[in-house]
């Protein structure tokens, strides 16, 4: 007698929901560049319970190599409010200042502090260091200049810049060489968009690429659905989230009144 | 355990109980004096990480579930005068207009945040203190009577008096031109929309002190017209600036409702200056840490555009 097996329909959705999530969800590794340099995950989704990511970035290496690893992203011009003295007492935004080439994202570590690796002028061919992206807003405004260190400090508490030394490890391989390796933590204000990672050698001060790849950070689910219709049907979001606020206010009021009723 | 949530409009991820207590917290002081509450939420989240912008129009999304709940029980209590709240609400409109349009010309002249902060200490300060000294007369009981023998009224009184018009409200037990709640909606609606927060805490004071409505009465009518001025705020701020976060909103409103039913509750337990007074407490203790904003040196010199 052949054995009869209930499928619930409602069981079937949610293990197909869960598989989908699966390998939706599975991490993607990387390799381009040289042999064996790996980004993981790639793609990072951004969803209800999104707390920031860690990125893992590892390659083979020269053992006589000191290495940068750096994940940016796509400078572009940020406005900010200068603060400073009003009256002789009182601290107040006083002016708007913008800096013209501002990435969102800019994670520099390295085996070695990045002065001894190399020359400014090759660090600076590279964008490695603050030097480099100060220096690089000077030239189109200088009076950004004095409030540069301002804005690290401000990127630094939101955990979107760091620029580190001594956090790239490099660990011998048993077929000679050794084998490079970070993670780079992006916060969870990381603002969703792709981001640059390169893996550059250096040696005598000159810098040689050894890997690079991209990291996306893509809002997915509840909260793309929320940001859409937020930011291209503001009217109806607003209405909604009126509505939905009037109805558990009164619905709360409601329930409160007659447990109150009761209670006397 | 992983107890954060990510906001989608304010972009960055804060824990839920946090979000949850902080509801509650502003309900229960919703409830309990009839403000909103927006001039203690907003720089909490702030500080919490939230931008600016993103704080005030979410708070006023979720002081719209808070106020519908505490004005949902004041109204079953016969605590609401609606006439009086309808023609506070009509002037604050119309005061908050003005108010946007004064706020968009300081913007432009960049003296808008100066004057925000300033007018908050200001306000905050002088409100503050008056409320604290008068009810703690009242608490000793050595609070003056009203002088029934005077026999020439003050300039004040005798211009309110010659106002046309004349309306009896019968719930806060005066008579008024019906321009009196007029005018000092529209005053009220101008501040508040200078100073970027629902009114409350100024609407209490006014109708305590310049239309001497019964302080069982002022609670629930200061929470009908916070309703309807956050409905037409939070419409806006979605509409026009798209800065109203759903989820932020929805976390601390489900907070905030059960605050302001408890603090509704606690309300009809307390004698009217004892509310002053723990009032009078809030509104010098927000003062005090916006006064030691603007005199320390802020850790970092350079901010995020768009709010205070």
């Amino acid at each position: 007698m052949p054995m009869r097996i209930r499928v619930r329909p409602v069981g079937v959705c949610l293990l197909a929901f869960g598989l989908l999530a699966v390998t939706l969800s599975a991490p993607v590794a990387q390799e381009r560049g040289g042999d064996g340099f790996r980004i993981q995950p790639t793609d990072i989704e951004v969803g209800i319970f999104f707390s920031g990511a860690s990125v893992r970035i590892d390659a083979p290496v020269p053992m006589d190599y000191d290495i940068v690893v750096a994940c940016e992203g796509k400078a572009r011009p940020l406005t900010l409010k200068r603060r400073g003295k009003v009256a002789g007492v009182l601290w107040m935004s006083v002016a708007e200042i913008t800096f013209d080439q501002i990435p969102p994202l800019y994670h520099v570590s390295s085996t070695r502090d990045l002065a001894a690796l190399a020359p400014a002028a090759t660090l600076a061919e590279w964008g490695f260091g603050y030097p480099v992206l100060k220096a690089r807003n000077s030239e189109t405004n200088s009076d950004t200049e004095p409030y540069f260190g301002e804005l690290v400090k401000l990127k630094e508490s939101e955990g979107l810049y760091s620029v580190l030394s001594g956090e790239v490890t490099v660990s011998p391989q048993s077929g000679g060489g050794g084998r490079a390796s970070v993670v780079c933590k992006l916060p969870a204000k990381t603002p969703p968009g792709d981001y640059v990672v390169r893996l550059v050698g250096f040696r005598d001060g000159r810098g040689e690429l050894l890997g690079s790849g991209t990291v996306s950070v893509r809002e997915a689910g509840f909260v793309a659905f929320i940001t859409k219709l937020a930011r291209e049907h503001g009217l109806l979001y607003g209405l909604l989230a009126v509505g939905v606020a009037l109805g558990v206010g009164l619905l709360t009021g409601r329930l409160f009144g007659r447990s109150s009723k009761r209670g006397h | 355990m992983n107890l954060s949530i990510y906001l989608p409009v304010a972009g960055n991820s804060i824990n839920v109980v946090l979000l949850l207590g902080l509801g509650g917290l502003v309900g229960f002081l919703s409830g309990l004096f009839g403000v909103g509450g927006g001039f203690l939420m907003t720089p909490l989240l702030i500080m919490l990480g939230v931008p600016p912008t993103v704080a005030a129009a979410s708070d006023s999304n979720q002081i719209v579930a808070a106020s519908a709940s505490g004005a949902y029980a004041h109204a079953r209590a016969g605590a609401i005068d609606f006439k009086m709240g309808t023609l506070l609400l009509l002037g604050g409109l119309g005061g908050g207009s003005v108010g946007v349009w004064i706020i968009k010309w300081l913007r432009a002249i960049g003296e808008a945040d100066s004057l925000i902060k300033v007018t908050y200490v200001v306000m905050l300060g002088g409100i503050g203190a008056y409320m604290f000294f008068e009810s703690l007369e009242g608490l000793r009981g050595k609070r003056r009577l009203p002088k029934t023998d005077v026999t020439r009224p003050s300039f004040l009184a005798r211009l309110v008096a010659g106002l046309p018009w004349k309306m009896r409200f019968p719930r806060s037990h005066v008579t008024l031109s019906a321009l009196t709640p007029l005018l000092l909606g529209a005053l009220v609606g101008v501040l508040s929309a200078v100073m970027g927060v629902g009114g409350g805490f100024i609407m209490v004071p006014v109708m305590v002190y310049l239309l001497r409505m019964p302080m069982h009465v002022v609670v629930g009518t200061s929470l009908f017209q916070i309703l309807f001025n956050c409905v037409n705020v939070t419409i806006l701020q979605a509409a026009l600036n798209h800065t109203v976060d759903f989820v932020l909103a929805l976390l601390l409103l489900v907070g905030s409702v059960v605050g302001a039913q408890l603090g509704a509750k606690v309300n009809t337990r307390l004698k009217a200056d004892q509310l002053k007074i723990l009032m009078a407490v809030i509104v010098l203790a927000v003062m005090t840490q916006m006064l030691l904003g603007l005199l320390l040196r802020p850790a970092v010199l350079v901010g995020y555009t768009g709010g205070g």
